[in-house]
């Protein structure tokens, strides 16, 4: 039986409700910048997130889950606006669930079935990319179809899971992992188990103080594997980079309200701040990044389907560095206090940066572009 | 047959007929003169450049900062945080070398400091221009525990008045020269004055926090100053306070020693960068100075401050460029180690034009910081402002490409880039913000601007 689709007009009480959840039960625990919740408190906090819904379970019944109904506009406007809420909480616990979401949707069109251990909050994640970048415009021509021998030895190295590690940034309860590997010649998905994957802890990464950051590889005989499609894969990198775009963006509403709120208290050169070109100058500036990313996500919120992944590249590329800009703002419109961890706009810029590396980063954004050619 | 190791892709190899620097051995050896086409490594190439005084500067730095600062970078940055003044043993034993061979005294001459007599020749702000790179290079957080100190010193020496040098300079270097490094801090922020502190037109309107009331044989201070660098181990410190019942234009700068009753290190900062360095809440309790230690008299604090800020702000601007160069050091290597589709990074095109992006973007502010470096025998506060904001703005850029570049390895510490972010960050609050560094260019150029404010008047030059 298909899902029920999500009414426009349930769309608002139900954000309403995430904005609840997040004031409720996830602002307690991340409240201190300095102090990133525990393990603990994030599994429990995880544990409300799925009995509340925002986390997908079953995936016979997938509710209106964090990408849960991609093909509906008001769903996937639901899980937009869901992870903006709670990424202006935390960033990175927003991650954490988008992920976790990303990687149920993925199992659910590839066909994995789940046991209920993998189907446990934050149980799943996924690995969106291989080992560095967007395999620069191999990637992109794969997906249209149009891949060289030369693409297809990139893609075997960008994917090469065994040999190479890749780094996975996710919440320490992980225990399954999708990934698209290469495997004989072709793009699949392998889901893996954390014990047949070796993995090498890294040290506290710049950002997102909540997840661990591992170099993950796995063999191919570990696992199950499948192959995948271009519509697959496509698809997982159109979540992922909306995903990642809405917690950007939810980041610095926090940062915007932080600044402005600073800007309208600290006095210096004989008025409060925010009476200064300067500071107006920073603020306006953290206002029209919050702008660009409301606009380009508004464009986006479409049925995945009707959704082109070069646009999201191009939103990436677009967007990140703007918020990374804008985070940095945040910071400076408080001056010297903005820099100490127990402030909150040091680490917003922490994660705002951790962001744009994600799932290959941006730097090679133009290739991917360009691969892909006119749509 | 040629192989990669030999060219990189896009690139002839250089005994190629069509590379250039095969055909320069050719050229006439009048022509081998006047044009070039070495490879030699940039950094050497620079540093002979430099008078040899500051060459060997250069090289002795460097060479200090990959053998002592280099090994205690990441403990240091990861350390968790400390009650204030406690440092790992290691530390304290880098600042003891540190100290012995003369880092913490080089602003003076010998006797009194470290400076060669042929390095005299030089202003003291190229100097420490030089080395503040080399330090940020390898640690930001260890740089500026060596660097605060010069910063705390400089009120001293700018106070101009012999007595106070011999009574109170000399023998912090003398200390430091015994391998008992006497560290000196520099306290003019406080709660409600931060850009206050440091632009006259804020300074106007501002309530001192600070206050120093006049009692038997000198004064009491009281009040807090806030995040100290070198708060937490100095053992005496350059202290601003307005007098009691006046305003900022009393500032009068006192010398501390930070066993006076009454002074207390409230707490450091936990900083996003620069970790290996406390940032200090200070507390002044009635803490009695006697009329010895006021600094270049009553009422001078205020010219006596923006000039030190005037003398800092161009290593300040050397530490950005310490941060750009480690960021594109570190970026480069990367690059050529981290193999995708069968090759190095650096193989490709669009990576090579980045790095060469990091390093012109780099190159171009050591160009300006040492451009005004070497003039600044009386540094100029539009001049050392300029390039404070310009050379920290840039620099932050330059490390975000080198993070960019890594893409998704960019935010693991073991690549090390994501310290230099955090700590180049810093380098555009501190010293003046940005924005107030932007101010204090126009504020020394208006009297300049206000006669071309009339149409009769002469045009200016920039
Ligand atoms: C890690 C660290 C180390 C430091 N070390 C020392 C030290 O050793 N000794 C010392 O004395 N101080 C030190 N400082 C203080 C430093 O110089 C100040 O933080 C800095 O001058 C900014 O002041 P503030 O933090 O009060 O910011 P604020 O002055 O409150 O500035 C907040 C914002 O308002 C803007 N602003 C303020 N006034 C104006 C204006 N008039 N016009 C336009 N915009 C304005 C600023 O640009 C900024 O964006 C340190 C600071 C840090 C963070």
């Amino acid at each position: 039986m298909a899902p029920a689709l999500l009414a426009t007009d349930d769309l608002q009480p139900l954000l309403d409700e995430v904005t609840r959840f997040s004031t409720t039960e996830m602002a307690p625990i991340t409240q201190r910048p300095d102090l990133p919740a525990s393990a603990e408190a994030i599994s429990k906090l995880s544990q409300a997130a799925y009995d509340f819904g925002i986390l997908p379970g079953d995936d016979q019944n997938p509710g209106f889950a964090l990408w849960a109904q991609p093909e509906d506009a008001n769903a996937l406007a639901f899980s937009i606006g869901a992870l903006k809420q709670l990424a202006s909480v935390n960033a990175g616990i927003a991650l954490a669930w988008h992920r976790n979401a990303l990687a149920c949707f993925l199992a659910r069109s590839i066909g994995f079935r789940l046991n209920e251990t993998q189907q446990a909050p934050l149980a799943l994640t996924a690995i969106p990319t291989g080992h560095h970048g967007l395999a620069r415009g191999s990637l992109a021509r794969w997906l249209r179809r149009r891949v060289t021998d030369e693409d297809q030895s990139m893609l075997a190295d960008w994917l090469d899971r065994n040999t190479c590690n890749t780094p996975l940034t996710a919440p320490p309860q992980w225990q399954n992992l999708i990934w698209p590997v290469w495997h004989e010649g072709v793009m699949s998905w392998q889901l893996v188990h954390r014990s047949e994957i070796a993995i090498t802890p890294c040290r506290p990464q710049h950002g997102l103080d909540e997840l661990g950051t591992w170099q993950v590889s796995a063999g191919p005989a570990n696992g199950e594997i499948v192959g995948a499609t271009q519509q697959q894969v496509s698809s997982m990198l159109v979540l992922d980079a909306l995903g990642l775009l809405a917690i950007a963006a939810g980041t610095n509403q926090h940062g915007a309200a932080m600044a402005g709120e600073f800007a309208s208290l600290r006095r210096q050169g004989g008025r409060v701040i925010s009476q200064h070109a300067a500071v107006q100058t920073m603020l306006a500036k953290i206002q029209q990044a919050r702008w660009e990313a409301e606009m380009v996500l508004s464009g986006l919120t479409r049925p995945l389907s009707r959704l082109s992944l070069k646009e999201l590249m191009m939103a990436r590329q677009q967007l990140h560095p703007r918020l990374c800009m804008a985070a940095n703002l945040a910071m400076q419109v408080h001056g010297g206090i903005g820099y100490m961890q127990d402030c909150g706009p040091e680490k917003l810029l922490r994660d705002q940066n951790m962001l744009r590396f994600q799932s290959g980063g941006t730097r090679e954004i133009p290739l991917f572009i360009h691969a892909w050619g006119e749509i | 047959m040629i192989n990669r190791a030999m060219h990189l892709e896009g690139h002839l190899p250089a005994d190629h007929r069509l590379a250039p620097h095969w055909q320069f051995a050719a050229l006439p050896r009048i022509a081998q003169q006047i044009t070039s086409y070495q490879r030699d490594d940039l950094w050497a190439s620079d540093t002979r450049r430099l008078p040899a005084p500051l060459a060997q500067l250069r090289r002795r730095a460097r060479t200090f900062a990959e053998t002592y600062l280099a090994p205690l970078s990441a403990e240091a940055d990861l350390a968790m945080h400390t009650v204030p003044g406690q440092h790992p043993p290691a530390i304290t034993d880098m600042l003891k070398v540190a100290a012995r061979e003369g880092w913490l005294s080089y602003f003076l001459p010998r006797p009194l400091g470290s400076m060669s007599w042929k390095r005299s020749l030089y202003p003291p702000v190229w100097q420490s221009s030089l080395v503040v790179e080399e330090f940020s290079r390898v640690c930001g957080g260890l740089m500026l525990l060596l660097s605060a100190h010069h910063l705390g010193c400089i009120p001293l020496l700018l106070s101009g008045d012999i007595k106070v040098i011999r009574r109170f300079l000399a023998p912090v270097y003398r200390s430091c020269h015994k391998g008992d490094p006497h560290l000196v801090a520099f306290a003019i922020t406080e709660p409600g004055a931060g850009s206050d502190a440091e632009d006259g037109h804020g300074a106007r309107d501002y309530k001192p926090g600070v206050v120093a009331s006049r009692c038997q044989g000198g004064w009491k201070l009281n009040g807090r100053k806030c995040f100290i660098s070198g708060g937490d181990m100095a053992r005496t410190l350059t202290v601003f306070a307005a007098l009691e019942g006046e305003g900022m234009e009393s500032w009068t700068c006192f010398y501390v020693d930070a066993a006076s009753p009454g002074f207390r290190v409230a707490r450091n900062e936990m900083k996003m960068g620069m970790r290996a360095s406390g940032a200090a809440d200070l507390e002044f309790t009635e803490v009695f100075v006697p009329d010895s230690h006021v600094i270049g008299g009553l009422r001078k604090g205020w010219v006596l401050n923006r000039a030190s800020l005037n003398t800092s702000r161009i290593p300040v601007a050397s530490m950005a460029v310490g941060f750009a160069r480690a960021a594109t050091e570190q970026a480069t290597t990367f690059a050529c180690r981290y193999q995708l589709g069968g090759k190095a990074l650096i193989h490709y095109q669009d990576v090579q034009q980045h790095i060469a992006t990091m390093v012109a973007e780099t190159r171009a502010i050591r160009s300006m910081v040492w451009q005004e470096a070497r003039n600044a025998w009386k540094p100029r506060q539009l001049n050392a402002s300029a390039c404070k904001f310009h050379a920290t703005n840039r620099a932050q850029i330059v490390v975000e490409m080198a993070l960019d570049l890594l893409a998704d390895q960019g935010g693991l510490q073991e690549q090390k880039i994501e310290k230099i972010f955090r700590d180049v960050r810093l380098t555009r609050i501190f010293e003046g913000t940005n924005q107030i560094n932007q101010l204090s260019v126009i504020e020394d150029w208006q009297d300049q601007l206000l006669p071309l404010c009339s149409p009769s008047s002469a045009p200016i030059g920039v």
